[in-house]
């Protein structure tokens, strides 16, 4: 898969503050990369700086291949940039704020109405088309936004915060929202705070402490590294001792915990031998409810690595 | 179809063709149009207008006692009246609008946290900014139209010609795009909307203020009048005028739209870089407009006042040169001596090391204070060469009372300028360093430059009731007989003024410091060079206890 964003030792300097030091990542075409990190971390400063809207001290960021210093107008036409802080223009409807970036997208007036209608169709805004923007929910403008931001049809997204601030219903909104997009094929780069939202659709997380890119990658990949193997997770309907007993003792098996009648193994063997637990448990007689591979957490993951775990 | 018909529809496809699409415009226009605002603004427009206009009528119809014919207005140039009063009152009240159109047109994007994803479109600044400009100066035509019925009012009484109108009005449009394009560009370098349309009125009020005056002395002076078609206000009377420019005549009219439109079209480009907004830069760019606001209306001012030598004398000019100088400079004291300091590093260090050429421009207090100096100097050179150019080689003479023998003295324009801006001197460094001292006994800008105002006011009020009680009871008895002490008198920040040209006469029993004009501008030098060296300490000592910064910081 061909590599679409990547930057190279990405750095900004404000007077004694390094807001970003040296950050290399790379995202191939269609993935879904989170940028995990506390606040001040450099998160948006980042996603600036890929967006164009603010110069790097050294380093440079490259959008399919185009720099972001050399090339910022190609660069602009291929991202679509979503601002943690953003305002839209109260005195305008829903449809003319869209016009309005369409033409300034350069959209042919011909084209427009058809793809406003279309981004009002994907963020479910169609019912609000002529209402003014003052009139939307925090949610709804948040959706607006994300809409403004697809009208020329951007092959990579920086979303910076896309959830904060909304209630839980406005949030799952914006998940499925940002599903869709994973299913259309874009390439997003997203930032945010809530940690377990990102689980559901990033296949890459990137995460970033003052500054400093401390571990990037495949989620899956991280994951192991973070908890030095998978966690498998095995219900029994008794006999937890004797479970403990036996399955310390095999091989590739790091440790047994049992918590809330749930046996959680850190196994760091092959996937394809994991089947082996399973069958020596029920061949020594014990009754398995269920044998199944951990959720993948990443706030587990950012606790970790962001302590030092993983380096 | 004939030749030329096809050559008409292809031209006409041609100019079909051409399609010029600014969002912006479209955006401003469908906010600006929307509900009934706009409605009412335009209806208040033409009915300010009119009442203009029935002022005027009235008053001529006092005049004539009521004897009203058409022979009547034509011998006293009614309908010429009515049109420049009509003028005169279009031109002060765009004066007025467009500020509240224009200030907020790119400060506001900020505040809305619009300006990051408007600058990510395919919109160029260039593009973003013409729209402004041209959503502002559609609605200003559109006020303009406005008022094209009231003309026509005037028309009918005769004496004004359907071309001196058509010329007034693109001098009224080319006035008004000049100040939207102060509008636009304050609004470029600002982060807020209130600041920026206090600069856009502040130079607009000036920019009016100096060219109207200019043109209105130029014209009754009977001086060179090549400038005077600037100020829109005076437009009607100047609209057909002829003027000799490097011994070329051109009317007066088209070099005030060329230089209005020049002016405005060069604050646009300069706006175009200043859409992601660079606070380290707004500090340059400020003080570097500020001056060049001044150097124009010095120019202009001692320009005309030398054109027409025949109603001032040098001495006359002088005296109006500085107090010009004195009341630009004076209201930015406040404005760039106070503020944050630096956390990190002495006051004392900050004023004095480093290389001047950064401080000067620095976004901080002590960038202002050398500024503040900077711009005295500059002040004084231009007066200085402004009027070496309008009367070479003058020698003052001047009332000289020294104090034993009164008398008539000369003195040489350079000496007289190089007293008063000395002198001078000692108070802009004080007033600054009252404004360092003020930001560093409080936390917020606004509180500070509000001390620093009280205490000019006190030294702009007190001091001259002191000063003329000096002057006018010879023996000082009047002071004191209330305790004072005469060497407050030089606490007046006018005295050198004053005592350089002569005008100062204290009596024969005041001590002689005081009295001869010699000695006095030193004497007022070295009085607020205490002040100043008092506030600098003062200053450098609080802020260092505050912050606990080390002795070698």
């Amino acid at each position: 898969m061909s590599i679409i964003l990547r930057t190279e030792h990405l750095t900004k300097v404000y007077g004694p503050l390094i807001a970003v030091n040296n950050l290399c990542l790379e995202i191939n075409a269609g993935d879904i990369m989170g940028f995990i990190g506390p606040n001040g971390a450099g998160k948006t400063t980042t996603i600036k700086m890929i967006a164009t809207l603010l110069r790097p001290t050294s380093g440079t960021a490259y959008v399919n291949d185009m720099n972001v210093l050399e090339h910022p107008t190609e660069v602009r036409r291929m991202i679509g940039y979503m601002p943690d802080f953003f305002g839209v223009y109260d005195d305008v409807k829903t449809w003319e704020y869209l016009d309005f970036f369409a033409a300034a997208y350069k959209i042919p007036s011909h084209k427009r109405k058809r793809t406003i209608d279309n981004v009002l169709e994907l963020t479910d805004l169609m019912g609000k088309r002529d209402d003014f923007v003052e009139t939307l929910s925090r949610g709804m403008k948040q959706r607006l936004c994300l809409a403004k931001t697809l009208l020329h049809d951007p092959a990579v997204l920086l979303l910076d915060e896309p959830a904060s601030g909304l209630d839980p219903r406005a949030r799952i909104d914006i998940k499925e929202l940002l599903k869709e997009l994973k299913s259309m094929g874009k390439t997003i780069l997203i930032s945010s705070h809530i940690l377990p939202e990102l689980a559901d659709f990033c296949n890459k997380v990137a995460i970033i402490e003052r500054g400093e890119l401390i571990v990037s990658g495949d989620v899956a990949e991280i994951m192991g590294k973070a908890r030095g193997g998978k966690l498998l997770e095995l219900r029994l309907v008794d006999r937890f001792e004797d479970a403990i007993t036996m399955l310390s003792e095999m091989q590739n098996i790091r440790s047994v915990k049992q918590e809330d009648g749930i046996l959680r193994i850190q196994y760091t063997g092959e996937p394809d031998q994991q089947y082996e637990i399973l069958t020596a448990l029920v061949s020594s007689g014990f009754k398995v409810q269920s044998f199944c591979e951990a959720q993948i957490d990443l706030e587990d993951i950012f606790m970790k690595v962001t302590t030092g775990a993983v380096a | 179809m004939t030749p030329l018909q096809t050559t008409l529809k292809s031209a006409f496809q041609g100019i079909k063709g051409v399609k010029y699409e600014n969002p912006v415009v479209t955006k401003e226009l469908r906010t600006r149009m929307r509900g009934a605002k706009a409605h009412w603004l335009m209806m208040g427009y033409v009915v300010l207008l009119g009442t203009c206009l029935m002022i005027t009528y009235y008053s001529q119809w006092i005049v004539t006692g009521g004897q009203f014919s058409p022979d009547s207005w034509v011998n006293t140039r009614f309908g010429f009246r009515l049109f420049s009063a009509l003028t005169w009152c279009q031109a002060i009240v765009i004066a007025l609008i467009v500020p509240s159109l224009t200030a907020g047109s790119l400060t506001l994007e900020r505040e809305q946290q619009t300006i990051e994803m408007l600058s990510l479109t395919a919109l160029s600044a260039r593009n973003i900014v013409a729209g402004k400009i041209t959503s502002a100066m559609l609605f200003i035509l559109m006020l303009l139209a406005c008022s094209l019925p009231l003309s026509g009012i005037c028309l009918m009484f005769g004496s004004i010609s359907p071309l001196e109108i058509l010329v007034t009005y693109l001098m009224l449009i080319a006035w008004a795009f000049l100040f939207s394009s102060i509008g636009v560009y304050f609004s470029a370098i600002s982060k807020k909307t209130s600041g920026a349309s206090l600069a856009a009125f502040g130079t607009i009020g000036m920019y009016t203020w100096f060219t109207t005056g200019f043109a209105a002395s130029s014209m009754y002076g009977g001086a060179d009048i090549a400038f005077a078609g600037l100020s829109a206000c005076t437009a009607a009377s100047l609209s057909v005028s002829m003027a000799e420019v490097f011994g070329v005549s051109i009317p007066v009219a088209l070099v005030g739209i060329l230089l209005n439109v020049s002016i405005g079209l060069l604050l646009l480009t300069s706006a175009t870089t200043q859409i992601p907004y660079h606070r380290e830069q707004r500090s340059v760019h400020i003080r570097l407009l500020i001056l060049g606001i001044f150097l124009v209306n010095m120019f202009l001012f001692v320009g005309n006042v030398f054109a027409s030598l025949g109603v001032y004398n040098t001495q006359d000019l002088i005296h109006a040169a500085f107090i010009v100088l004195m009341v630009s400079i004076f209201p930015f004291i406040s404005v760039f001596s106070t503020g944050p300091h630096r956390k990190d590093i002495s006051l004392w260090k900050q004023l004095f090391s480093g290389r001047w050429k950064i401080k000067i421009f620095e976004n901080r207090p002590v960038g202002g204070f050398w500024f503040l100096i900077a711009w005295w100097i500059i002040g004084c050179i231009a007066i200085l060469i402004c009027i070496s150019i309008a009367a070479p080689g003058v020698v003052l003479t001047v009332f000289h009372r020294p104090a034993t023998q009164p008398g008539v003295d000369q003195i040489n324009e350079l000496d007289a300028i190089f007293q008063i801006a000395v002198g001078i001197l000692g108070s802009v460094i004080a007033f600054t360093s009252i404004g360092l001292l003020a930001s560093t006994i409080v936390p917020n800008r606004q509180s500070a430059a509000a001390i620093l105002l009280l205490v000019m006011v006190l030294a702009w009020m007190g001091y001259p009731i002191l000063a003329w009680q000096t002057e006018n009871s010879y023996d000082f008895t009047w002071g004191k007989a209330h305790g004072l002490k005469w060497q407050l008198t030089y606490f007046y920040p006018y005295l050198p003024i004053k005592a350089a040209l002569g005008e100062w006469k204290p009596g024969s029993n005041a001590p002689y410091l005081l009295t001869s004009p010699k000695t006095t501008w030193v004497g007022c030098a070295v009085a607020w060079g205490i002040v100043s060296i008092a506030a600098l300490s003062l200053a450098n000592l609080l802020n260092k206890r505050k912050l606990g910064i080390p002795d070698d910081r």
